[in-house]
């Protein structure tokens, strides 16, 4: 059989198509619209906190509060793939935002400094801020539930009086749902600066 | 031979652009008519985001099996919940400061016998695939329309952000956002508006070579006239109702079969015009030169601040809705102390509406005399 001028060609498309078949078989088919990888996150949060900018401004305590995707176009249609992140300081008034281009190489593109209504609370604050209210034992008598089956959410409170508990951003004003209803007396205001509840206050 | 298998696979390549940027749950394809020969068709990326929920990351429309794939969108996405409080408080930034992402669905949310399929792991989008009422009537001649539609609940605090895109088969694309569960507890009957502003970085044909027109609809006497100014530089601008205020926005090469430029036109669905103290809020549209960082409806006035030009450029233009609540008793009834009930949903929107993007009527069988 004479082959054909285009033998060398198709001879490399079947290689190729057999090795993207089994490279899709041994991992997840990886796109460039995917949504971040674990290992992706993990590249991301540590070149943030191992910069020297960023460990300067952020220190040891800075918690992670989100990591997105975000695609940044690159030449033509191409996609770049990026890392947005925000970071909080609780012992301070403000966070710090980071953009990270993930490829070819990882790299901080952006840094900068966001306040403090800005950096948005997290699930761990709300849980955080539920326990310390359970703690109580007066909270806990008037609750007269067993808070199992409870769902607590919340409103970050802000003053603009420096001498108020609640300047420092850290105030949290709790309600608590059972199922498709919210429980009646049971709001709370924790400061989770100072880990304690404060005097039953409005969120307006 | 050889030209036609390169000339296949070029097409090929080409092609995958389209499509091959995520991989399921994320993508969605649909080709319209539902179990009919085929005449246009979507392709989607989708991916559900901590803050700004569920977010359209590409959107491609082919409008026949013969034509190329247009990008449509880059990036789809809300930019902000602002939900002021008539008394002047609480106003709440929903998704910057609230946003908990998006709220775990299940089969009632998305019944198969609507059309729906649930995406996610945990399932937290709805696809439904249904009909979607007439497309035209010319007497006895009817054509009905169909569309693919992803929605998911963006979870902040006492409410449930519906964000809902819709794909048609006739090319548009409508944006709704609606406001629904439990009003704000101890304050249930407090009146107060829901502001969702969307960041939409429309793309046609390329990312580069993209311009908007502000247009307008003027009377006098008799007559009528539909200005349109170019937008030159990164701005706020104003939605006239008695003006029919849109936005038209276009590519510099992007031509229909008949030479006429090929365009989407931003068409409000609204009730009202807000106007809150806070600068976001003072402006309808708003239409900024393309930066992948810049996210954040409350951030626009320092966006447009140094007044790029965004004429022939790669722009992203947003656009400010509102549901005015007023709270009533369909919301629900206080029970023993306990407010019971649900707040029905109340939409906005928009239309995003293909012009001179077809050669010809779509969904409809030319037959010639």
């Amino acid at each position: 059989m004479a082959k054909s001028p285009l033998f060398p060609v198709l001879v490399f498309l079947a290689i190729t198509a057999s090795q993207a078949v089994s490279t899709a078989m041994a991992q997840p088919p990886r796109q460039p619209l995917d949504p971040l990888t674990a290992a992706e996150r993990a590249t991301a949060e540590k070149l943030v906190r191992s910069d020297q900018r960023a460990r300067e401004y952020l220190g040891d305590a800075a918690t992670l509060v989100s990591i997105e995707f975000l695609a940044v176009k690159g030449l033509k249609d191409e996609v770049v793939r990026h890392a947005d992140l925000l970071f909080s300081r609780p012992d301070t008034e403000f966070g710090a935002r980071a953009i990270v281009r993930l490829t070819p190489t990882p790299s901080i593109v952006e840094f900068t400094r966001v306040d403090r209504k800005s950096v948005p609370m997290t699930a761990n604050d709300i849980q955080e801020a539920w326990k310390i209210a359970l703690a109580d034992p007066a909270y806990r008598a008037r609750l007269k539930r067993d808070p199992g089956t409870l769902k607590p959410e919340a409103l970050r409170m802000y003053t603009e009086d420096p001498k108020d508990p609640c300047f420092s951003g850290r105030c949290f004003y709790l309600i608590v749902r059972d199922g498709d209803y919210y429980v009646s007396n049971a709001s709370v205001t924790v400061d989770l600066a100072t880990k304690r509840i404060l005097p039953e206050r409005s969120p307006k | 031979m050889k030209r036609v298998i390169l000339g296949a696979l070029f097409v090929l390549l080409l092609s995958n652009t389209a499509w091959a940027q995520c991989s399921a749950p994320y993508f969605v394809e649909q080709a319209f008519p539902v179990g009919g020969a085929e005449e246009t068709r979507w392709r989607i990326c989708w991916q559900s985001q901590g803050k700004h929920g569920l977010v359209i990351t590409a959107a491609f429309f082919r409008k026949s099996p013969s034509s190329p794939f247009l990008r449509v969108f880059w990036d789809a996405r809300l930019g902000e919940i602002f939900v002021p409080y008539h008394p002047g408080s609480p106003r709440f930034l929903d998704l910057s400061t609230y946003s908990q992402g998006l709220v775990t669905l299940n089969k009632a949310h998305c019944p198969a016998s609507a059309g729906g399929t649930l995406l996610g792991s945990p399932p937290v989008v709805c696809k439904e695939v249904h009909d979607r009422g007439l497309a035209w009537m010319n007497d006895a001649h009817v054509r009905r329309g169909q569309e693919v539609v992803l929605w998911g609940t963006i979870d902040a605090y006492n409410y449930n952000n519906v964000v809902l895109w819709s794909f048609r088969d006739d090319g548009a694309v409508e944006g709704r956002y609606g406001a629904t569960a439990l009003n704000l507890p101890g304050s249930e009957s407090v009146t107060h508006m829901h502001t969702p502003i969307w960041r939409l970085d429309i793309d046609l044909d390329g990312f580069q070579g993209d311009s908007v027109h502000h247009v307008s609809h003027i009377e006098s006497g008799a007559s009528a006239t539909d200005p349109s100014t170019l937008v030159s530089k990164e701005t706020g601008l104003e939605w006239k109702a008695d003006e029919f205020t849109t936005l038209h926005v276009h590519d510099s090469a992007l031509k229909n079969a008949h030479g006429q430029a090929s365009m989407y036109h931003l068409m409000p669905l609204r009730w009202g015009r807000p106007r809150h103290q806070e600068g976001f809020s003072k402006s309808d549209f708003w239409v900024t030169l393309y930066k992948g960082s810049e996210l954040w409806a409350k951030d626009l006035p320092a966006y447009i601040s140094n007044g790029e030009n965004v004429a022939n450029a790669d722009v992203v233009v947003w656009y400010m809705g509102a549901v005015h609540h007023l709270p009533r008793a369909e919301d629900g009834e206080s029970v023993n102390g306990t407010f019971r009930g649900a707040a029905h949903l109340m939409w906005t929107g928009w239309l995003l509406k293909p012009h001179n993007l077809f050669d010809r009527t779509p969904l409809f069988e030319r037959r010639d005399p």
